[in-house]
């Protein structure tokens, strides 16, 4: 494509008289004009001025820039990736650790007070104890007395009995006497009365 | 002009700024670099420094403090395991006790008002309990063993000066009934009779650290107190009984002391031992010391008549007689210069021909003279020596007396020694043995060591630890034993031991008066009255002896002083071991 400068002679020179007499606030261009008293400053070389470089068939399309981000190399893509991954564990271990710090001190305050707790009913058992076994001599000594009106042991006023043979609980309905021999079918029996009798 | 650039900064102060800035000191990276980097060091040495001030020179302080702030304060613990009989009363367990100080240099009201509160709740009068106060400033002690009811009416009180210390003292509830058995615990904790003696290990709980009320969580109590109680095979109930009643027969016949011991002869486990007199362990200060020793297991005694029968089983498993044979009883024998009679010989004279039965029955010494005499002294005196005379019989009770045996050569060589044996005088031995040898009697020939503890229980009653025991040795056939029981049982039935009767139980017994050897080793006119029964004569189990020492009167006799006293026991005892009537 070729280059093309657009230059308009008008607006250049225009353009050099603002600029070489805006400098000065005391210079009025009209006024100048009529005092005939401009100095005109050498010729100074023209900066270039900013022009839009176009293709000449191109000038009406806007091209964008490309909007890809910089391309870095693999070890550092996996460097941040991994930077980034630990600082994620990072946060999730504070956090545990605080977690299992204060479960620690619950703990042990709980301990603390559970075993208190442990030493005072020691201490009630004791006592109650105590005082249970001492009012348990005392009722004896005074049963043991002659005025007390109680009878001591004998067999003239006891009833001896035999101890009945030991069963499984059974079905009320049914008489185990068939299931009692075989032992098995006994212990699968079990007592179908949801409630004893009452005697 | 000044030659401007398009790209000029467009705020007046920032071009003086720069104007400023342009004449000198402008910082470079690197310093600024440096300073930060020296702040960060120097922060750092600082707090290395604070560090090392801490751990080192305030290290062992902060330490202490840490430690008091992490240690808390416990009640006093319990050091022994508590001792149960034989249906899991308790007969001696650890209890809190308070001891009271007074500093009256923090009351917070008149000394007079203080004793005032003070008296109801500990029994003191108030004007004692001034004069207390102003002994000192501080740490007046006014009371010791203070229950915990007593303490929590004190405390309700409020009054400041006032201070409870706990500690764990012994406590018996069950007071003199098995004192000679359970031994006491003194002042500084410390057990020097009975089973808080001997099972002073078993008792004690395994000593932790903590044993100082300091209890911190860095060193958790690992060595908890366990549940395990020390249980005895003694029937508290049984003893109740056994112990009115042998006070009873005491104050009866003025006696001087008295003992009575029922044991099951299947495994020598002692369900009664009572023992008169007794104290309160609670309060043994008050006790005689003579009253602090066992002494069915420490004294001595010759036992006479009641160890007839067992003479009579060694001839009999010996063979040298039958039972149906006849042995002739003159009533009176002569032994160079000893004489050996009857103890009825003044009045019955000779009785002439004798049935084995009829020598116990009888309770003839001269019979058993000549029974004795089939044997072989040597082997009489080995006999003696298996069943144990002259040595220990193992029970758990300290301070337990081996009994006296004449040395083998006086008996094998003199005449006398045999004969004098053959009727239970001229040896000794405690009444737990005379025991063991009738248990050996009852349950067919083996000789079971008795003991009073069954072992430490948890609370579910399983066994966890026993004390060890020999097992027991056969002795006798069970047929020699059958046959000597029956004779026993004819001794009850129609002989001395009349008075052990009880309708509707068969009991098989015998009597025993021997006389005891005075100061000066020869016999003089003090007694020991004894009767040994067993129930039921058909299948024995239980062997009971009463021993009544120096009874009152000339008439003292084992059928007169000390049979009743079987009766009595034996008859609680068929009720609560529920042996059942013959009918």
């Amino acid at each position: 494509m070729a280059l093309a400068f657009k230059i308009d002679p008008d607006a250049q020179a225009a353009s050099r008289r603002r600029h070489l007499y805006a400098a000065d606030s005391k210079f009025d261009p009209r006024t100048a004009q009529r005092n005939h008293q401009v100095t005109l400053l050498p010729q100074v070389p023209q900066p270039a001025q900013r022009v839009s470089v176009v293709a000449d068939d191109e000038i009406s399309r806007v091209t964008e820039l490309p909007k890809k981000k910089p391309q870095l190399p693999l070890w550092l893509t996996i460097l941040v990736r991994l930077q980034q991954g630990s600082t994620l564990i990072t946060g999730g271990l504070v956090a545990a650790a605080l977690v299992i710090y204060s479960w620690t001190v619950y703990v042990d305050k709980m301990v603390v007070r559970t075993y208190l707790q442990l030493e005072a009913l020691r201490a009630e058992n004791q006592q109650v104890t105590t005082a249970n076994e001492t009012l348990k001599h005392n009722i004896a000594q005074q049963a043991a007395e002659a005025g007390a009106g109680l009878n001591s042991f004998h067999p003239k006023r006891a009833i001896f009995l035999d101890s009945a043979p030991t069963r499984l609980p059974s079905s009320f309905t049914e008489v185990d006497e068939a299931a009692s021999d075989d032992k098995s079918a006994s212990d699968e029996v079990r007592a179908t009365m949801p409630y004893p009798l009452g005697y | 002009m000044v030659p401007i650039s398009p790209l000029r900064p467009h705020s007046r102060k920032h071009r003086r700024r720069r104007r400023s800035l342009r004449k000198g000191r402008m910082i470079s990276p690197r310093r600024r670099l440096v300073t930060v980097w020296g702040i960060l060091i120097v922060t750092m040495f600082g707090l290395s420094a604070k560090l090392a001030h801490l751990q080192l020179v305030q290290g062992a302080n902060l330490k202490a403090l840490a430690q008091a702030q992490q240690e808390i304060y416990t009640a006093p613990r319990a050091a022994r395991r508590p001792m149960v009989d034989r249906q899991g009363n308790v007969l001696a367990v650890d209890r809190i006790v308070y001891a009271v100080y007074a500093h009256p240099a923090i009351f917070n009201r008149r000394p007079g008002k203080v004793a005032e509160a003070l008296a109801p709740a500990l029994e003191k009068s108030a004007d004692g309990l001034l004069r207390e106060f102003a002994i000192q400033e501080t740490g007046i002690k006014l009371a010791t063993d203070i229950s915990e009811e007593q303490a929590e009416r004190i405390r309700q009180l409020r009054l400041d000066g006032i201070e409870l210390i706990a500690s764990q003292r012994r406590f018996y509830p069950q007071q003199a009934l098995f004192s000679q058995l359970v031994g006491y615990i003194n002042i500084d904790g410390e057990a020097t009779t009975g089973l808080e003696y001997s099972l002073e290990e078993q008792l004690r709980y395994p000593a932790s650290e903590t044993d100082n009320q300091r209890w911190s969580l860095l060193k958790p109590d690992t060595a908890t107190k366990d549940n395990l109680r020390l249980q005895l095979t003694i029937d508290s109930r049984l003893q109740r009984v056994a112990q009115r009643k042998l006070e009873e027969t005491v104050i009866a016949h003025s006696a001087k002391r008295g003992a009575l011991i029922v044991m099951d002869a299947r495994d020598g486990a002692i369900l009664s031992m009572a023992m008169t007199p007794t104290y309160d362990p609670n309060r043994y200060y008050e006790a005689k010391v003579e009253q602090f020793k066992n002494w069915t297991v420490s004294d001595m005694y010759e036992p006479g008549s009641t160890f007839k029968p067992i003479n009579v089983a060694i001839a009999l498993q010996e063979d040298t007689i039958g039972p149906d044979d006849y042995v002739y009883d003159e009533g009176r024998l002569q032994y160079d210069e000893w004489t050996i009679q009857n103890n009825d010989y003044a009045s019955v004279g000779g009785r002439g021909s004798l049935s084995i039965t009829d020598v116990l029955r009888h309770s003839s010494n001269v019979g058993m003279v000549h029974i004795m005499e089939t044997l072989q002294r040597s082997t009489y005196y080995e006999w003696l020596s298996r069943l144990g005379l002259g040595e220990i019989t193992g029970i758990e009770l300290p301070a337990e007396s081996p009994g006296q045996l004449k040395s083998r050569g006086q008996f094998v060589n003199s005449a006398v020694e045999a004969a004098t044996t053959s009727f239970g005088q001229g040896f000794s031995m405690t009444p737990i043995q005379l025991v063991q040898l009738h248990g050996s009697l009852a349950n067919g020939g083996k000789l079971v060591t008795p003991h009073v503890v069954r072992g430490l229980v948890n609370a579910e009653n399983e066994l966890q630890w026993q004390p060890p025991r020999p097992t027991p040795q056969q002795v006798f056939d069970p047929e020699t034993t059958g046959r000597v029981i029956q004779m026993m049982e004819a001794v009850v039935a129609t002989g001395s031991g009349e008075a052990a009767q009880l309708s509707d139980y068969r009991i098989a017994g015998k009597t025993g008066t021997s006389q005891k050897a005075n100061e000066f080793g020869e016999y003089g006119e003090e007694r020991i009255t004894s009767f040994v029964g067993v129930l039921p004569a058909d299948s024995p189990r239980y062997v009971i002896l009463a021993v009544i020492d120096e009874p009152y009167g000339e008439d003292a006799y084992g059928g007169s002083v000390a049979a009743p006293l079987v009766k009595a026991v034996v008859e609680s005892l068929v009720v609560l071991e529920g042996v059942p009537p013959l009918n």
